[in-house]
């Protein structure tokens, strides 16, 4: 028979193969298959501080960056170090902007688990460049003659912070890669937040918008990445810390609203192979990508897996309406009480990027190799002043 | 001569209007298509119309029928079955399938197990129930199928309109929408022509084993979902949310299933896998003007049915209501 329909007409006249195919979906064809798709949570000795090994890449041969120099602000501190990393396992030569306070082989620029030996020798691939980024003037003299095929921007915050730089970016056509956020997109009844939805003018994130809007009008190469909550090792928002401090004291964990609100959690290494695989990949020119796991989580859930994580049981939640409440400057909860998440599938569509750190795993190395690290040197906040005021007015008597 | 493609479709319920829009998809793709549809010939719902698409496509037929091997036989090209929830059901395409068809299964997502901590179900999450056994027995007897798992599923001529007429009824005459729990639970509706579209893309590809969740790209909450409808019918509307647990303890014989055509809580799936595969969007309902499109639709429909001046009992509600007050 002829099928006029298809492009392969040999599709219909193949027979089928008998298959003993497990009930698992083909994942993306980088992600080791025998790996679930829905973390398994296993128990945990939660003495057992374990030093990973560094995960090099798998697409490190798949998408080398060898000989291309790459430019990177804010590249030590959190998601900066671990795509300077990145970057660096991918052969390229990166360039680190910054002021001149750490310098290039300092001990806190090691990514968790990393061995000296590739530190050493991924250091002498990277070079600083000191200047203030908030300065044009010192950044021209800095920068003066040098020429990037990358620039990756991890810390602008409003379009002063970035617009010398993708001016710059633009006359040596550099494709410049901005750390934009999900804090952007306005707030909907609709889930999740997918490129393109309206994003908030009036966001505490507007500054990233002007910046976005900048790299459009400008006519620049381009990609802007948004992620929701990044979590890992090394993380200076204390989002994983609050919650970790209230389950190692045993206190009950209070969370604002009904606890069913859903959250994004992204992994900051998965973030970093992202963003270090759009680096000059055409396909990501002009483009927009949300970037997350897959799995979006409730708050009773985060304290629950965290939970889990450690090896406790079952917290005691409480739940209360945070507008009871004048908590003055301080932060009584990480997430904002809101439906929150992202969906990822844009980049796992069309980037060579794919999820390697599920909640499971992510969570186990930012218990393992920060908060257990901070536990031991005695570097835990333990700050419950807002605890203490909710547990009050709720129990009636001092708890904590 | 062009591919045959057989769907043998359900009677009714939530997946019963997946056959007509289906079979338009495939016939607009040049397919040639049989429809099998359990039960008599109406002019109701979905079955209704297949007179119209006949009509449109000389390539379309419909025969009405029982499920069997003679019924199923084993000519066809592809197979969707839109109707198996046992393996006696399933037995006839397993046939065809074992003569060389493609096998597509309409499965749900229902029955992923509920994990409270994380959203969307993923494909590979854990699942059980009878459209799950129906997939296990088209694998175990070496047959390949693709099968495919929605939601709620609304849109023109369907079959099930409990999931827009629950707001419909209540907005036309001026009754409170009842919400079970916060209001902010999330839940999916896809419009039936992005389901079709996923359907029908499979077709020819030469997939092999697949599970795929075919739902909407998003889901959203219940408060979002009454504020849509409000649109759609050009009319605002009362929420009123209630603690189901505690109607079971104050209402006699409370059952929150006849209360309240959605699960309570969030129940939504995530459709990246065949973004990925088949380069499938969901075109009509992927974004809020999408979906209020969709409700607008309905709701013609629903008007269009006179189903706006159709008596209905509000009893339940009403048991409910005094319940929140006190």
């Amino acid at each position: 028979m002829s099928f006029l329909a298809f492009a392969t007409p040999a599709v219909f006249a193949s027979p089928s193969r008998s298959s003993s195919a497990s009930t698992f979906v083909n994942r993306h064809p980088l992600v080791s298959a025998h790996k679930s798709h829905r973390a398994h949570f296993p128990t945990v000795d939660a003495n057992k501080a374990v030093k990973t090994e560094t995960r090099i890449s798998i697409h490190a041969s798949a998408s080398s960056l060898a000989g291309k120099r790459i430019l990177v602000i804010g590249g030590t501190r959190f998601s900066g170090l671990y795509l300077v990393h990145e970057l660096a396992n991918r052969g390229a030569n990166v360039f680190i902007l910054n002021r001149g306070s750490k310098q290039i082989g300092d001990p806190s620029l090691k990514v968790p688990g990393e061995s000296d030996d590739h530190f050493a020798e991924r250091n002498s691939r990277t070079t600083s460049i000191i200047a203030d980024r908030t300065d044009p003037d010192a950044l021209n003299t800095a920068l003066q003659g040098q020429s990037f095929d990358i620039i990756y921007d991890n810390n602008g915050r409003k379009l002063s912070d970035s617009a010398a730089l993708i001016d710059m970016a633009n006359d040596m056509g550099a494709h410049f890669v901005y750390m934009s956020s999900a804090g952007v997109y306005l707030k909907s009844d609709v889930m999740p937040h997918i490129e393109g939805d309206p994003t908030d003018p009036n966001s505490r994130h507007k500054g990233k918008l002007d910046t976005e809007e900048y790299l459009r009008s400008s006519g620049v190469t381009h990609t802007s990445i948004r992620p929701t909550y990044i979590y890992g090792a090394l993380n200076y928002n204390p989002l994983e810390q609050w919650f970790f401090e209230r389950l190692e004291k045993g206190t009950p964990i209070c969370i604002p609203g009904h606890g069913a609100h859903l959250t994004g959690l992204g992994h900051v290494r998965d973030l970093a192979s992202a963003m270090a695989t759009c680096a000059q990949n055409p396909t990501a020119y002009g483009q927009v990508y949300n970037i997350q796991d897959r799995t979006a989580v409730t708050f009773d859930g985060v304290a629950r897996l965290f939970a889990k994580t450690m090896g406790k049981p079952e917290p005691e939640i409480i739940h209360y309406n945070p507008k009871d409440f004048d908590f003055g400057k301080k932060k009584a909860f990480p997430f904002r009480p809101q439906h929150f998440f992202c969906s990822p599938n844009k980049a796992l569509k069309e980037l060579d990027w794919s999820i390697e750190y599920d909640l499971a795993a992510g969570m186990l190395d930012t218990y393992q190799n920060d908060f257990l690290v901070k536990k031991q040197l005695g570097k835990l906040k333990n700050d419950f002043e807002t605890d203490e005021m909710i547990l009050n007015a709720i129990k009636g008597a001092s708890v904590v | 001569m062009s591919a045959k493609v057989l769907i043998v479709n359900t009677k009714g319920g939530g997946h019963g209007h997946i056959g007509l829009h289906l079979a338009r998809a495939l016939l607009e793709k040049g397919l040639t298509v049989d429809m099998l549809q359990v039960g008599a010939e109406t002019s109701k719902g979905p079955v209704g119309k297949y007179p119209q698409l006949a009509s449109e496509y000389p390539t379309f037929s419909v025969r009405y029928g029982d499920v069997t091997d003679e019924s199923v036989g084993t000519a066809y090209d592809a197979v969707y079955d839109n109707n198996a929830k046992s393996l006696e059901d399933i037995a006839p395409v397993i046939k065809a399938g074992k003569a060389g068809a493609e096998v597509f299964y309409v499965s749900s997502a229902g029955a992923y197990a509920y994990d409270g901590n994380v959203m969307p179900h993923l494909e590979g999450d854990a699942a059980k129930g009878a459209t799950i056994d129906v997939e296990n027995a088209i694998r175990d007897s070496g047959v390949s199928s693709i099968n495919f798992r929605p939601i709620y599923i609304i849109g023109s001529a369907s079959s099930k309109r409990e999931y827009t007429d629950y707001f419909f009824d209540r907005i036309v005459r001026g009754r409170p929408i009842l919400l079970p729990g916060t209001g902010s639970e999330l839940t999916s509706l896809t419009d039936v022509r992005d389901v079709a579209s996923m359907l029908a893309a499979a077709a020819g590809k030469g997939m092999k084993n697949e599970t795929l969740n075919v739902t909407n790209t998003r889901c959203i909450s219940f408060t979002g979902l009454v504020k849509l409808c409000e649109q759609a019918c050009g009319k605002e509307a009362e929420v009123v949310c209630y603690d189901p647990e505690r109607m079971k303890d104050k209402i006699d014989g409370f059952e929150l299933k006849k209360a309240f055509p959605f699960r309570p809580r969030h129940f939504f799936a995530d459709p990246g896998e065949a973004q990925r595969k088949l380069d499938w969007q969901a075109v009509y309902s992927g974004t809020t003007e999408g979906l209020l499109n969709t409700l607008k639709l309905c709701y013609e429909e629903y008007l269009q049915l006179r189903l706006d001046k159709t008596p209905v009992v509000f009893d339940l509600d009403d048991k409910i209501l005094e319940q929140v007050v006190s």
